[in-house]
């Protein structure tokens, strides 16, 4: 997302000049790559409460449950966070 | 050859331009507005929990509060540091530090040590005080019913106007799995459900059984997935005869290590968003939304290994 366009590295990203955006890197998972659902809902609601807007989750899992179902609609409906999950590419 | 993608665990988050319209004040309010600091604030006046006749009319029994000292602390055994997911549960961001969470020492739900992990949310209803002490009381005796129980999220809260923030009212632990139903059973908690495993989309080359059958998506060089879902390793390829392959799309990245480049003999377009030519002008050269670029490599499919290709690698590229 953030990849610096330009400097012969990598790819380049969809905000690519550092000027006019920064990051806010919230750790929900491990370096094993496993985490839980209440990890991910913690770690979103600190880039939250850190100011975000939009969260970026390249995640998922094979179950699902009605808290994280109600945590992200409320952070949608009543605290203007738009949230992008990771549908394959 | 293979591509190891291995993605780093992060939630990556927009939010300078916005955070700097929006002020000081506001960020500051949306702090306080979320259970993540609330938690940290109750951890510098822990013995409030404890106080008779605190808010809201309640007749608090702080007998009923096992260890209040530590009430809102979390649970954190040293000896999981090093366990997944133990060593990455922690809390994200600048001020999402008081929320880390300890994990738990079984990776799955079913883990051999006979415990599970549960999610529950406390009784959220206004003046349901003593409900909510029974349920965290009731969670955190059930975790204490095994070695390697804990309570790894903590965002409970007993009084009324204690209630902030999305997270308000959620507990995790891991409990012996004998003590799941009890907690279902007791009537205490809005849910107990739970608290299943998340894991980074990719697959590790060592890993890669396991992760396809739990269906992550997989990354490689030779034969991306889209290739097969579109039936396109069923076509023949047929190299005397090339053939014309437009996209319609984002754009292209001249350039890139898997596409031509030679403009204008295996390269050419033009912008239908701009008026310049591919080729002499620049904007086509990038595609900042990648969407193009990956639609153009399931056309090319250039391979480095002599996979069969839907298009020989001498036909002519248009991108629109």
């Amino acid at each position: 997302m953030g990849a610096i366009g330009g400097n012969g590295k990598g790819v380049v990203g969809v905000f690519n000049a550092t000027s006019d955006w920064s990051l806010q890197v919230g750790k929900a998972l491990n370096s094993a790559g496993s985490g839980y659902g209440s990890t991910v809902m913690e770690a979103v609601a600190g880039c939250v409460a850190a100011g975000a807007k939009v969260v970026s989750l390249s995640l998922g899992s094979t179950g699902s449950s009605i808290a994280e179902d109600d945590f992200y609609t409320d952070l949608y409906l009543n605290h203007d966070v738009l949230l992008i999950a990771a549908a394959g590419k | 050859m293979r591509t190891t993608i291995y993605f780093i665990a992060t939630l990556v988050v927009k939010i300078g331009a916005i955070a700097e319209e929006e002020g000081t004040g506001g960020a500051q309010r949306r702090v306080r507005g979320l259970g993540v600091v609330h938690h940290r604030e109750r951890q510098h006046k822990p013995n409030a929990v404890a106080e008779p006749g605190d808010v809201s009319g309640q007749q608090p029994t702080p007998q009923q509060v096992v260890a209040s000292t530590d009430f809102f602390e979390l649970t954190h055994s040293p000896e999981s540091e090093d366990e997944p997911p133990g060593q990455g549960a922690s809390g994200g961001g600048a001020s999402g530090g008081g929320a880390s969470g300890g994990g738990a020492s079984n990776q799955n739900p079913g883990a051999n040590d006979g415990t599970i992990n549960v999610l529950v949310r406390l009784n959220r209803s206004t003046g349901a005080a003593e409900s909510r002490r029974a349920g965290i009381n009731a969670l955190r005796a059930a975790a204490a019913g095994s070695n390697s129980g804990k309570v790894y999220m903590d965002h409970a809260y007993v009084f009324d106007d204690d209630r902030t923030g999305p997270l308000s009212g959620l507990m995790a632990a891991t409990v012996p799995k004998p003590a799941r139903n009890g907690l279902v059973n007791s009537g205490l908690f809005e849910r107990v459900e739970l608290d299943h495993q998340v894991d980074v989309l990719g697959w590790k080359e060592d890993d890669e059984a396991l992760a396809q059958s739990l269906g992550r998506r997989r990354l490689e060089e030779d034969i991306p997935w889209g290739i097969p879902f579109v039936q396109a390793d069923q076509v023949p390829g047929n190299p005397a005869n090339p053939i014309k392959v437009c996209v319609a799309d984002t754009g292209y990245f001249l350039g890139h290590e898997d596409l031509p480049s030679v403009v204008p003999d295996d390269v050419n377009g033009s912008d239908a968003t701009e008026t310049s030519i591919f080729g002499s002008g620049e904007d086509l050269k990038w595609d900042y939304d990648g969407h193009g670029k990956m639609m153009m490599h399931l056309q090319t499919f250039l391979s480095h290994s002599g996979q069969q290709h839907l298009t020989p690698p001498s036909s002519s590229l248009t991108s629109h």
